[in-house]
């Protein structure tokens, strides 16, 4: 594992919590393409997941999203403040619980922060609005759990294949798609 | 030959998928339809004298599987025929929706074969994302808001399990315990286990009849992987959602949505039975047996009433349990056999005349 792997896995960390403070879906779309872009550089020992990371999460999807989106207001701006306090006190128990987890794991920092970023996704998913919201947080989930699966050793290859598609959040935008 | 046949079992759908794609007539579709699950039955009845070799599952729970989501498939291929006729006719369909349903079908079926017969966690799991796939756009297909509504709702639900097991999949070898929670709560909201089983009842309720039987087999897969988990999380998910379906039972609602609910409660009987493990745990796939058919017989029964189509699935136990006692006459599933048998055959028969009243008024 590189030296650079830890700080990246740090900062990603934090665009998860970003996530939670954000009014516009365009911010949101970025916070994730720049987390998938920390995700393949804290990979960067696994160069095939970091590159699939990179193009799928980093590049593809976001600019799927902002298809989708587009220019029109974002859903979610009305629904904020009733999801905000809840959603923060459960995004710092959250961060808490896997700076926590970090010390106690032998295989080092990285896959406790893959955790957190994959726990807070799913947090975004069951807190933010419909639309759009719900395939960022899967996708930033699925940066967690790439992490997750890219530092620890001797993870399979199936596994990794799986890790490397973001397939449930590119679903989840299809249906958004289509159902507009 | 061992490599070839499990390989068949899974491409015979993704081919017919593609015939489908490139044949418009929904006449010869639902043929095709048919043709396909029958060849794949058929394969899969010689699993047990070949089983496949690694990277492939040779347990007998794989192989029964295959089979019963093959006898399944055929037999919803062959019964539904008239459906679709009866869909076009009352504009429900168009014949471009018709063929779109049907690839989407043999999609969901090549994928849940694929998931069944995989022995990787990695490979499994993306056999049921895309199962769950095809199975959404089966029931977005009807163009109606509450089916639309219903796949939206499977596709959160079911797209949070997977993530979840997509988690503990990548956990599993260097943390077997939270892997084994995050699988339970992943591939549990797959199967329709609470807490994550919301999206079964209205899935059940508004698909297409083949994708409502194809959901019943989609809630079979994941006790694969489940039944490799620690004992004392499996006890207790299974007890929740025990009690949990037969608390939502005690409602009023739909032949359906009960369907549902009551594969919501014996699936956590099920798990439970797998977490008591030793000989409860040949006696749980047995009774997911029976569950399935059962479920598929209620389901048939539901939207054919006046016609004993449920009899007919309840005699299709028959060959399933022959052929488990050919391939293993001295083994502990086949001491087991004959107990669960005479109590699933009155279990199911109770349950299915009990169910068809309800519709019926």
């Amino acid at each position: 594992m590189s030296g650079l792997a830890e700080p990246a896995a740090g900062l990603a960390v934090l665009l998860s919590l970003a996530l939670f403070g954000a009014r516009r879906a365009g911010t949101v779309t970025i916070l994730c393409a720049l987390q998938a872009l920390l995700a393949s550089a804290a990979l960067a020992a696994c160069l095939p997941l970091a590159l699939a990371i990179l193009l799928f999460n980093g590049i593809a999807l976001p600019i799927a999203v902002r298809h989708v989106v587009g220019r029109r207001p974002p859903a979610w701006r009305g629904d904020r403040r009733r999801v905000g306090i809840s959603a923060w006190l459960a995004a710092s128990a959250l961060l808490v619980v896997a700076i926590a987890a970090a010390h106690r794991m032998q295989d080092g920092v990285v896959p406790a922060l893959g955790l957190a970023i994959a726990w807070l996704g799913l947090l975004f998913v069951g807190s933010g609005p419909r639309g759009a919201s719900r395939a960022l947080g899967l996708l930033s989930s699925q940066n967690g759990i790439a992490l997750v699966a890219g530092s620890l050793p001797g993870t399979p290859v199936p596994t990794l294949v799986a890790v490397s598609l973001p397939f449930v959040p590119a679903l989840i935008l299809a249906e958004t798609w289509l159902r507009r | 030959m061992n490599l070839l046949l499990p390989v068949c079992v899974i491409a015979v759908p993704f081919a017919a998928a593609v015939a489908l794609a490139v044949i418009p007539s929904w006449r010869i579709g639902v043929w095709i339809t048919a043709g396909s699950a029958t060849v794949v039955f058929l394969l899969a009845c010689a699993l047990p004298w070949f089983p496949p070799p690694p990277p492939l599952a040779s347990e007998p729970a794989s192989i029964l599987l295959a089979m019963l989501t093959g006898l399944v498939a055929m037999l919803t291929g062959w019964l539904d025929r008239r459906d679709v006729a009866r869909a076009l006719a009352a504009r429900t369909l168009d014949r471009r929706r018709t063929q779109l349903a049907h690839i989407a079908l043999q999609i969901t079926l090549g994928a849940l074969l694929l998931a069944i017969l995989a022995d990787a966690a990695g490979l499994r799991w993306l056999g049921l994302a895309v199962a769950v796939a095809a199975i959404a756009v089966t029931m977005a297909v009807q163009r109606r808001p509450a089916a639309v509504a219903a796949a939206s709702r499977l596709l959160l639900a079911c797209g949070v399990g997977l993530m979840l097991a997509l988690l503990g999949t990548a956990l599993l070898v260097a943390a077997p315990v939270p892997a084994a929670i995050f699988l339970l709560l992943g591939y549990g909201a797959l199967a329709g286990l609470v807490p994550l089983h919301a999206w079964l009842p209205d899935a059940v309720s508004e698909s297409l009849p083949q994708g409502a039987i194809l959901i019943t087999l989609l809630a079979n897969v994941p006790l694969l992987q489940l039944a490799r988990l620690p004992a004392g999380l499996l006890m207790a998910g299974g007890l929740a959602s025990l009690l949990l379906g037969a608390l939502l039972l005690s409602g009023r609602a739909c032949a359906s949505r009960n369907v549902s609910f009551a594969g919501v409660a014996q699936l956590g009987m099920v798990v439970f039975a797998f977490g008591v493990g030793g000989p409860a745990e040949p006696v749980g796939w047995l009774h997911m047996t029976l569950l399935t058919l059962t479920r598929a017989a209620a389901l048939h029964g539901e939207r054919t009433p006046g016609i004993r189509r449920p009899g007919l699935v309840a005699l299709a136990v028959l060959p399933i349990l022959v052929l488990a006692l050919i391939a293993a006459p001295t083994g502990a599933w086949s001491v087991w056999l004959l107990l669960p048998l005479a109590a699933g055959a009155m279990l199911m028969s109770w349950f299915v005349l009990d169910t068809l009243p309800v519709q019926a008024t």
